[in-house]
């Protein structure tokens, strides 16, 4: 009985469900078969239709599909083809297309000081510019007649493929196009030392030929500059070369075994410079730049070997386009691709079998320690102390000595350590390293191994094909190995030549697993491209119960998905072959694989399994970024004819033991607080600085005060991580530290308003041989405020040959003369000096939210603020632009909802977005606050330095007109209010997202792998003005601030301060930010308030542009007294009118009267001018007056 | 002189002061002490005084930084007479304390007693399937995501995709939901040490006395409930009734977590919220000591009217 009613009921349910679900069908499946029509109205970003050619390349193994044959038809043919040279300078096309993007890089740069480099002087004056951005040089280098390109827009040449007359392979017919390895000669110039690769965009012809042309990165060339301890100073420009021996025998040039920390300079011996605690210095890393070749190849690694670029018979144009720094270019060759064939091993042995071989037996050794590079491809790539073995080299218990190089900063396919070496007698060697892979578990990670030098000429270039795949096999602890391709018993073997300089190249790659790897990445695209596919039709939450008919309407998604299993199993069954376990690594794709073919063999299964689908897509992702992380550190790398046998790998029981005996014991006697403090000079002092940050960041910091804030100032610091809530109570006990790095602005001002934060605006800090003054609050006309730093010696700082010279011209403001003592005890006078200097740059809006009447209470540290993030591809397909302003936005949510999709962007967020957008103000009487004046109908100024902040800005026209407008977005345009922004954007669900673009960015760079390179972030949308058409897109910032506390003596004041001011300048900023790129991944990108350390950051140049776009868009809140109260009531008023329909301008204004009276009875608190209800500052005076 | 000649004797009690007779008994019994000073010491510095220092800073305008200035009684003047934000605390306060305290209560003696009616094995694992919430420190924040206002929330989707609603309900945002939710919530988390006390209350009842009563005529296991096992076990339930009156005045913590603070139109701001609210977010410590004497004053009263109820028990 009861089981029948329970089944009736459940029918009719189902039969509703059923009905309403036809019912929404219906006008769906319709809109999805549609092609959406709606363009929004164009605007300077990039469109649509670009959009889509750029998604639309194809891929290069599609593009050399053909290749081979036409390849071995030239082989073939045995006939002397000629090499295209194009002359950087003579062969130009069209001079220059300027790029909206581009910045005034080169008048900025050549205004910027050179960094000692010879070709710097006479760089301005020899510089011809054509068409206003490229410029003609006509000496660079040691090379005459060279082109300058600027980091954006692009420049063309052309050039004439000839006709060979090569027969094809099969020989019918004559081919109408050959194939050619395209090498660039190009000078990475230095003008700022700025950290990120150059990166530029080649294409044929106007179109990138595949896609991967689209991104070619160009090294540049590091060296460390390392300061002499032994003898003399180190000239860091002067060209050291590298080694030591580990045998007795030797050439007087190598240093001794015993101390294996010295390594040979053309006749000196250098080394790191140490603290004096005997702990290693970081040292500073220069760019050398030079003439270099660059041939082209893959960026990410994936294809082994050169492009090779097919091109027809006939005139043809090639252009690079700037995506990231400046280049200079002498000459393109276009060289036929049978000259440029990588040859085997067993071709490499076969040609050098003929030649000298004294080496055999003569036990010829050169040693050269990892943590001493010749070059490095980037200033993260840098030495670390490992303490994991009693016997890397050098250890000792008590200091931190550098003696190791990789694990995290040496992991991303591209980078690369060069050492240079010679040997003693010419001979085959072998290449031995000592080094430790615990990171790939049951895989191995690989370098791809280049040498320079002798017959490998001055670029670094791959002596065989095999060196692709040199190969570091897991192991939990270190290992010696020879370099071999997955033999340790075959190792390679290389000739060398006697007394001939050649530099080791290991550049980190994917190796044998490359093609894998690649294979999981396209075959994850087309997953998730099948996923929104399907989407569209049924929306992320399918109805399991229904029959959507996918192999109807999309019989070509469903297949394709299908197909991605078989790719899968394949790279399973590779992966197999080639680690010989089946480890925690295959798993993944296997589970994937699995439910892809679960889910294509029956029609059902696919709406059912969904859910599951989309977070296997995430899983993927993490996999792929798992392993392309080719983590590997190791200790030295030995040349040696006869192998290294007696080396040993680990240390033995007791060595160990020893090491961590002493280690334990001698932890209680280092001060750990003064590390990088030198030896030859007292400390000035020691500060406490707190910051409640992770340990990362803690240990970023802790380094880089060491090498360099302390070794510069011997200011001793003590750096606490503690946790965020410690400072109230340490504070109020007063055991506060000097200076506190990350205090939130509202904190800041709570803080600052109850005197427990020193205002730093007019703090001058004229003691010592450091000094600043930064002036914070002053509106200046760029905008930004300026530091200036206090020189010393006037001839020398403007002396150009000065590494740190100073346009006399940046000067400015009055002198200042000090008494000092000098050496012998003698009372001087000395002048110091004003200057001008670039190095710490805020806009002024991230100053507002820790100032509060007319004083700054520390400096800008972060700012975060919203940006828009939108999805390239669904725009795309869409047919849908970016939108810059609010109505494009609008006009695009039709098309949106018609695919399930939407928009996703906060209350809170859009609302003071769109206030400060129109112009409308939070609060009465502050800066912001223009208002129409109701007798002359103009708009005017409000602002009123006593009573700013006194009443709440909610009550004018634009801020109700805005809330309203607001509130219809979630009421009538259904908005989510909560939801998850990462996971709806990478599914596409939502494909434009308003957020804080560091944090989004961030989780999208490690959470959304899969569709890395699909989505780009923007300025916001903006609001247009209507009568004057202008678009004011400005983004409401957030700020954090190191603060310095209230306490303690001006002398330590004055410490705290010059820490400031070094923590907060472009390089430090910088530093730190690239250095947590490096230490936790890409997706620790830093958000600095600096807007000169931005531009050092490792942003793409489009990047860089959109948020220099925002940057200088910002607007910002003041902390007035009582702000809590106004998020509170704001919200309420929102959710009475989304919860239960009010009238939203009714719901805020009822709220007003009370938000007033909380401000009034907060600032009677603090003694600061109140108003009453409906009174005006004017009003208020006058009663006053007439009170007393 | 007389002092010399007199017969010493013992001093009787009523020849001392108070003061006197207790200086004595102390130094009599200074080995207890002794054992008991190190607790004391700790109990009088880190509970007792911060209950003084309250109540004195309840007369000053303290805000965590500064010296506190004296201002008499403005603070509880402004806060029974100007603060319309505390009524509406204190009377969300004694909604969740009159539902959830009782409730609590009764729920966790039934479900108590029920449990002790099990065999040993399944009692304990019973016991800790009831008991884990309140152990489990902040496991209440399932609740967030069980009914989270994202159209992929448990509760929302579910009732999504049932066609229930067509919108997603903000739960914990919509002055409706709140209350309910949570006091649905407290209920969960409140069976805590209460119960445990009261499981460890039943097991010590001594079963001869129920033999005893079956002799003497009891009829049923009411009467039985009544009689013998409640005031056997009123120590239990003394115990229970005041952690739950804490639990229920002080119940702030988890509201926080769910709605905010403050929650949607102060929908489930209680007094311990309103205390947050001056002391965390506003700096006002005066002020919110005035708010913490008073929440002092009515725990002390109600547990008092408790005691006197519990001791009614089995009469």
């Amino acid at each position: 009985m009861r089981k029948t009613k329970c089944k009736r009921v459940l029918s009719l349910l189902l039969a509703v469900l059923m009905g309403m679900g036809t019912f929404v069908a219906l006008p769906l499946s319709s809109a999805a078969a549609e092609s959406a029509s709606g363009t929004a109205s164009g605007g300077t970003g990039v469109t649509s239709e670009e959009l889509k050619k750029m998604l639309g390349a194809k891929s290069y193994s599609e593009y050399s599909k053909y290749q081979p044959s036409i390849r071995q038809a030239q082989v073939n043919a045995g006939k002397e083809m000629e090499t295209i040279v194009i002359d950087a300078t003579t062969n130009l096309f069209d001079p220059y297309v300027p790029s909206e993007t581009s910045t005034d890089a080169v008048d900025e740069l050549i205004r910027k000081k050179m960094c000692g480099f010879d070709f710097t002087s006479a760089y301005p004056s020899n510089a011809v510019p054509l068409d206003g951005r490229a410029y003609k040089i006509s000496e660079l280098g040691g090379v005459s007649d060279v082109l300058f390109t600027p980091d954006a827009g692009a420049i063309s040449w052309e050039f004439e493929v000839p006709d060979e007359g090569i027969l094809s392979a099969d020989g019918r017919n004559y081919l109408g196009g050959y194939l050619y390895v395209i090498e660039i000669d190009y000078y990475a110039i230095n003008l700022a030392d700025n950290v990120s690769t150059v990166e530029r965009a080649l294409s044929i012809d106007g179109e990138a030929p595949f896609s991967e042309a689209r991104s070619l990165s160009f090294s540049k060339n590091w060296v460390y500059g390392y300061r002499d301890k032994i003898e003399g100073t180190v000239n860091e420009y002067t060209d050291p070369v590298y080694g030591y021996r580990l045998s007795q025998s030797g050439a007087e040039f190598f240093a001794d075994k015993g101390d294996a920390r010295y390594f040979y300079g053309k006749d000196t011996f250098y080394r790191y410079e140490q603290d004096k605690g005997g702990n290693d210095l970081r040292y500073t890393a220069y760019q050398r730049p030079k003439w270099q070749t660059y041939t082209c190849t893959d960026a990410d690694g994936f294809y082994q070997g050169y492009f090779s670029f097919y091109l027809k018979t006939g005139k043809h144009t090639i252009s690079l386009e700037g995506l990231r720094e400046n280049l200079a270019i002498k000459a393109i060759r276009l060289i036929p691709v049978q000259y440029r064939q990588i040859s085997t091993y067993d071709e490499y042995v076969a040609k050098h079998a003929g030649l000298v071989d004294e080496a055999n037996g003569a036990g010829c050794v050169t040693v050269m320690q990892a943590e001493y590079p010749t070059f490095v491809s980037d200033t993260s790539v840098y030495p670390a102390n490992d303490r994991s073995s009693a016997i890397t080299q050098p250890s000792t218990p008590a200091s931190q000595l550098f003696n190791t190089m990789g694990a995290s900063s040496y992991n991303t396919v591209g980078q690369w350590a060069g050492y240079s070496f010679r040997v003693e007698k010419s001979g085959w060697y072998e290449i031995d390293m000592r080094y430790k892979q615990d990171i790939l578990d049951g895989l191995f990670v690989s370098r791809t191994l280049k040498l320079s030098g002798g017959e490998y000429g001055d670029t670094p270039t791959v002596p065989f094909k095999e060196a692709y795949e040199t190969r570091f096999d897991y192991s939990k602890s270190w290992q010696i190995q020879p370099l071999n391709n997955g033999d340790p018993e075959h190792p390679f073997k290389f000739y060398f030549e006697a007394g001939t300089t050649y530099t080791l190249y290991l550049e980190v790659g994917l190796g044998t697993l490359s093609s894998s790897i690649q294979q999981v990445e396209n075959a994850l695209q087309v997953i998730n491209d099948s996923y929104l596919e399907i989407t569209k039709l049924t929306g992320a939450n399918p109805d399991k119960y229904r029959d959507y008919g996918f192999m109807k309407i999309m019989p070509k998604t469903i297949r394709n998905l299908a197909k991605q299993a078989d790719e899968l199993d394949a790279v399973i069954e590779q992966f197999k072959a080639l680690s010989g376990t089946t480890g925690s690594q295959i798993a993944t794709l296997e589970q994937v694989s699995v439910l892809i073919k679960r889910m294509v063999k029956k029609e059902s299964n696919i709406a059912e399994n969904l859910s599951n689908l989309k977070s296997y897509i995430g899983t993927l992702g993490t996999w792929l970024n798992t392993c392309k992380q080719q983590s590997l550190l190791f200790d030295y790398v030995i040349v040696s004819s006869d192998g290294v046998a007696e080396e040993r790998a680990n240390a033995n029981f007791f060595e160990s033991a020893w090491f961590e005996i002493r280690s334990f014991f001698v932890s209680f006697f280092v001060d750990y607080n003064s590390m990088g403090v030198k030896e030859d000079a007292e400390t000035s002092g020691s500060i406490d600085v707190w910051l409640a940050y992770g340990r990362d960041q803690s240990l970023i910091w802790r380094d880089l005060i060491d090498t360099g804030f302390t070794p510069e100032t011997n200011i001793a610091v003590k750096l606490k991580l503690v946790a965020a809530g410690t400072l109230l109570p340490s504070v109020l006990a007063g055991q506060g530290p000097e200076v506190y790095i990350g205090l939130s602005s509202a904190d800041t001002i709570n803080y600052a308003i109850r005197g427990a934060i020193e205002p730093v605006n007019e703090r001058n800090g004229y003691t010592g041989t450091y000094g600043y003054d930064l002036k914070l609050t002053e509106r200046g006309e760029n905008d930004y405020t300026r530091m200036y730093y206090i020189g010393e010696d006037i001839a020398a700082i403007t002396d150009t040959q000065n590494p740190d010279y100073i346009d006399p011209s940046n000067l400015t403001g009055a002198s200042k003369t000090y008494e000092t003592k000098d050496a012998n005890g003698n009372t001087v006078t000395k002048t110091k000096y004003r200057v001008k200097d670039d190095s710490i740059v805020f806009n002024y809006a991230n100053t507002v939210p820790i100032s509060l009447y007319g004083q700054t209470f520390g400096v800008p540290e972060t700012t975060n603020f919203p940006m828009m993030f939108y999805r390239m591809d669904v725009l795309a397909n869409l047919g849908v632009d970016a939108p810059e302003t609010w109505d494009d936005l609008m006009e695009c949510i039709p098309d949106f909802q018609a695919n399930n999709q939407q928009v996703g962007v906060t209350y809170a967020s859009a609302l003071t977005t769109l206030i400060y957008q129109k112009g409308g103000t939070q609060w009465l009487y502050d800066e912001n606050d223009y208002r129409i004046d109701p007798e002359t109908g103009e708009r005017r100024s409000y602002y009123d330095e006593e009573y700013a902040g006194a009443q709440i800005g909610y009550g004018t026209d634009i801020a109700l007109d805005a809330f309203q407008w607001v509130c219809r977005l979630y009421t009538d345009y259904s908005f989510p209010v909560t939801f998850d922004a990462a996971n709806r954007f990478r599914t596409g669900e939502m494909p434009i997202i308003i957020t804080d673009y560091c944090s989004m960015y961030n989780t999208l760079t490690v959470f959304a792998t899969e569709i890395r390179g699909l989505w780009s972030f923007t300025k916001l949308p903006g609001w247009k003005n209507e009568t004057t058409g202008e678009i004011n897109s400005c983004s409401v910032a957030t700020v954090t601030a190191t603060v310095m506390l209230y306490g303690g003596t001006e002398a330590q004041k004055d410490l705290g301060w010059i820490f400031m001011m070094w923590q907060a300048a472009a390089d430090a900023q910088a530093n730190y930010g690239n250095r947590m790129v490096a230490l936790v991944g890409p997706a620790a990108k830093y958000a600095t308030a600096n807007t000169q350390a931005l531009e050092n950051l490792s942003w793409t140049s489009s990047e860089i542009a959109s948020l220099k776009q925002q940057f200088k868009n910002l607007a910002s809140i003041p902390n007035y007294p009582g702000s809590y109260i106004i998020t509170r009531y704001v919200q309420f008023a929102f959710l009475a009118a989304y919860n239960d329909g009010e009238d939203p301008a009714e719901a805020l204004r009822s709220y007003l009267t009370t938000i007033d009276k909380e401000l009034t009875r907060k600032r009677e608190e603090f003694e600061l001018s109140t108003l009453k209800p409906g009174q005006t500052p004017e009003q208020a005076r006058a009663e006053k007056a007439a009170g007393e | 002189m007389s002092e010399q000649t007199a017969v010493k004797r013992p001093v009787a009690r009523k020849e001392m002061t108070k003061a006197q007779w207790t200086w004595k008994e102390m130094k009599r019994n200074k080995v207890a002490y002794a054992m008991l000073a190190p607790f004391m010491i700790l109990f009088l510095i880190f509970t007792v005084f911060p209950v003084f220092l309250s109540m004195i800073l309840s007369f000053t305008d303290f805000n965590l930084l500064e010296m506190p200035n004296w201002v008499g009684f403005d603070n509880y003047i402004h806060l029974f007479l100007d603060d319309d934000i505390f009524i509406i605390a204190v009377k969300n306060t004694l909604i969740f304390a009159s539902v959830t305290g009782p409730a609590s209560y009764l729920l966790s003696f039934l479900i108590a007693w029920f449990i002790n009616e099990l065999g040993p094995k399944i009692r304990s694992v019973v016991t800790l399937i009831f008991y884990a919430p309140s152990i489990s420190g902040s496991v209440y924040t399932i609740w967030k995501t069980l009914f989270s206002s994202d159209a992929y929330g448990w509760v929302n989707g579910t009732l999504m995709e049932l066609g229930i609603i067509t919108s997603p309900i903000l739960w914990f945002e919509n002055a409706d939901y709140v209350m309910p939710l949570c006091i649905a919530v407290a209920l969960w988390v409140s069976l805590g040490t209460a119960f445990l006390a009261f499981i460890a209350g039943l097991q010590t009842v001594d079963k001869s006395l129920y033999e005893a009563a079956a002799v003497d005529g009891i009829k049923n296991r009411w009467q039985e409930l009544w009689f013998i096992t409640l005031p056997e076990m009123k120590p239990q339930l003394m115990f229970g009734a005041v952690l739950a009156i804490t639990q229920s005045f002080g119940f702030g913590a988890v509201v926080t977590t769910l709605c905010g603070l403050p929650s949607v139109d102060y929908a489930a701001h209680t007094i311990m919220h309103h205390l947050d609210d001056y002391g965390g977010q506003r700096y006002e410590v005066g002020y919110a000591s005035t708010i913490a004497v008073i929440l002092f004053a009515i725990m002390l009263g109600s547990n008092f009217i408790v005691k006197k109820a519990i001791s009614k028990v089995g009469q």
